[in-house]
């Protein structure tokens, strides 16, 4: 894939739209899946190097469509020892999410039109459905399953409210605008 | 004071009720009436329940017999509310470098029996039971605590309160309006006497939790007369199960129709759909920028409003239908200010997807800078959306500023 640069020093995009950081840490990118439109910026961390064990091409991670990727995020592949055998297990983040500065992210799959909020810390295998949103600061404990349109606060993460059914035209219309509107500076 | 929420009213039935103003986001608009529905002004029918741990549907009939709960494997720590996973122990992999300890672990599973309970969070395990805690198989989980809970009795007696207050409420759903009492929304009850049981039954238990969820030592708990009551204590005790989620289905109180319908094989979509953002302009408020103000009216070091002063603020309105819409508003109600606001028509295009992606060009002719220097009325007039200007003169003691807009053929009132 050939690469296009608008500002040479400090951004890359994409031909599908993706723009990502030059500060940011990728590692391994060949195990890793951007489907266009997805903002990486300064100092994320995605840990595509952490992918399933074993000789044959596996994806570690899939990030879906007008996805953002806030400043200094951490996102990699969650692990654990099944059998007797340790291995990491891929991450899936859908489109239209966006996942808040420095937040930890380790999650089994991140639904579609999801908001991760400031400084979260999502445990190992946490599956996060669509419309589903995280208030600044939660913690979500390893394993916790969060429902569609479920808004999850604290520490640890519980669900203290519905989020209502315009939520996932509102948040497809808020990440598209944060999109057009991003500078790359 | 600088930062602006702009919330939406809908036009109730009685006259008694003043109604509450909401975000655009959490109202409904039913086309049969042409009216916008809050909360308040819609009936709720229950579609559908699922576990939200393990999103299975459980069928209406087994959700009574099953008081709400998931019968699968789906339950909570007790000490920390978190959800339990099940993890196998088993030995039959011998592996010195792994020990007994990190097997209770959910992410060191060997998937063989004996199999626990054991939560991700505070690292409590249901080995703490013995043998009671220890299961030959993964499945089935929910089923044995279930048998746990039936031998106390306490949940059917809180059931059957619970039940017999609510099927009094729902014989008067016809009343929405004037009910100042929702089954979903109890912040704005106002407490009669017949909740009183309810309230005794509920609140105490809520009060005695409250105190163990705030307390910051010992000393706190001790200091409260009724430290670790006896029911509270069983409930810290055992796992929970996973309480059931419902979907609703949401009507209009006034002609029935439906508003919300929620689709049964998906949990995101929705069948029917008339959420208010479809139908009403969205209106972005914010104070103009210093260039705009008149001279002498700055912020405060720390962006408050003086008093005393009059500011210019900035309306973006968006219009989400396919028609052009207009627009008419005059001041309703201003309380700690006094706003000056143009009162004439005007409007507002169409909102076009296509044209929106594919032809920059179109959005750029409809565009129409009208004036740069006015500070009350049309400033610009583009694609879908206005900007619009209106002034606030700040009272010299107010605190809070309240303006009410009424709307012409939007049925909106805006509060600033």
């Amino acid at each position: 894939m050939t690469t296009r640069f608008k500002n040479d020093s400090l951004w890359i995009e994409t031909d599908t739209g993706n723009r990502i950081s030059r500060k940011a840490t990728i590692c391994a990118p060949v195990n890793i899946v951007l489907s266009g439109n997805v903002i990486i910026k300064a100092d994320v961390i995605i840990r595509g190097d952490l992918k399933r064990a074993g000789p044959s091409p596996s994806i570690a991670m899939n990030i879906g469509k007008y996805t953002i990727l806030d400043e200094a995020c951490v996102v990699r592949p969650a692990y654990k020892t099944y059998k007797g055998t340790f291995s990491y297990y891929p991450m899936k983040i859908g489109d239209y999410t966006s996942i808040g500065a420095h937040s930890v992210l380790e999650a089994a799959a991140v639904g579609s039109y999801v908001d991760i909020g400031r400084g979260c810390v999502v445990g190992r295998f946490v599956v996060i459905k669509d419309c589903a949103r995280l208030t600044p600061g939660s913690v979500v404990p390893p394993n916790t399953v969060i429902p569609p349109y479920a808004l999850f606060s604290g520490c640890p993460a519980t669900q203290i409210d519905t989020l209502p059914e315009s939520t996932l035209d509102n948040v497809q219309q808020a990440t598209t605008s944060a999109y057009n509107d991003f500078k790359m500076t | 004071m600088a930062s602006v929420s702009v919330l939406y009213q809908s036009k109730l039935r009685s006259a008694l009720d003043k109604g509450e103003f909401y975000p655009l986001s959490h109202l409904y608009f039913c086309e049969e009436c042409d009216a916008i529905r809050c909360p308040r002004t819609i009936i709720l029918d229950a579609v559908m329940h699922y576990c939200p741990n393990c999103l299975f549907e459980v069928p209406t009939a087994s959700v009574k017999s099953q008081r709400n709960r998931c019968m699968r494997n789906c339950s909570s720590c007790p000490l920390c509310q978190s959800s339990l996973s099940t993890v196998g122990t088993g030995t039959s992999i011998d592996d010195p470098n792994i020990s007994l300890d990190k097997l209770t672990e959910a992410e060191s599973s060997r998937a063989d029996p004996p199999f626990l309970l054991s939560c991700g969070c505070c690292g409590w395990n249901s080995r703490c039971f013995g043998e009671r805690g220890v299961f030959d198989k993964p499945t089935g989980i929910g089923a044995l605590i279930a048998r746990g809970d039936e031998k106390e009795g306490r949940a059917n007696e809180e059931f059957e309160h619970v039940r017999s207050k609510f099927e009094s409420l729902l014989s008067v759903d016809g009343f929405v309006d004037d009910v100042a009492f929702h089954p979903l929304y109890p912040a704005h009850a106002t407490p009669d006497t017949s909740d009183r049981q309810l309230e005794s039954l509920a609140e105490t238990e809520f009060d005695k939790l409250n105190i163990l969820r705030n307390a910051t030592d010992l000393h706190d708990i001790h200091n409260s007369s009724n430290s670790y009551p006896s029911s509270i204590y069983k409930h810290l005790q055992t796992p929970q199960r996973i309480k059931l989620v419902t979907k609703y289905s949401k009507r209009c109180a006034t002609c029935r129709h439906i508003l919300i319908k929620p689709d049964t094989k998906s949990h995101t979509k929705h069948k029917i759909k008339m959420t208010a953002n479809n139908y009403l302009p969205a209106i972005n408020a914010r104070i103009a920028r210093m260039a705009l103000q008149p001279t002498g009216s700055r912020l405060t070091s720390n962006g408050e409003l003086r008093g005393g002063r009059v500011y210019v603020f900035e309306m973006h309105t968006v219009n989400p239908l396919y028609d052009a819409m207009k627009i008419r508003m005059k001041v309703v109600h201003q309380s700690g200010c006094k706003a000056r606001i143009d009162e004439g028509e005007y409007e507002i295009g169409a909102f076009n997807d296509v044209m929106e992606f594919e032809e920059e060009a179109w959005v750029q002719s409809q565009a129409r800078r009208i004036s740069e220097a006015k500070s009350v009325g049309l400033v610009e007039s583009k694609g879908n959306w206005t900007n619009s200007m209106f002034e606030l003169g700040v009272y010299q003691d107010a605190k809070r500023l309240e303006v009410s807009f009424g709307k012409e053929k939007v049925y909106a009132d805006e509060k600033v």
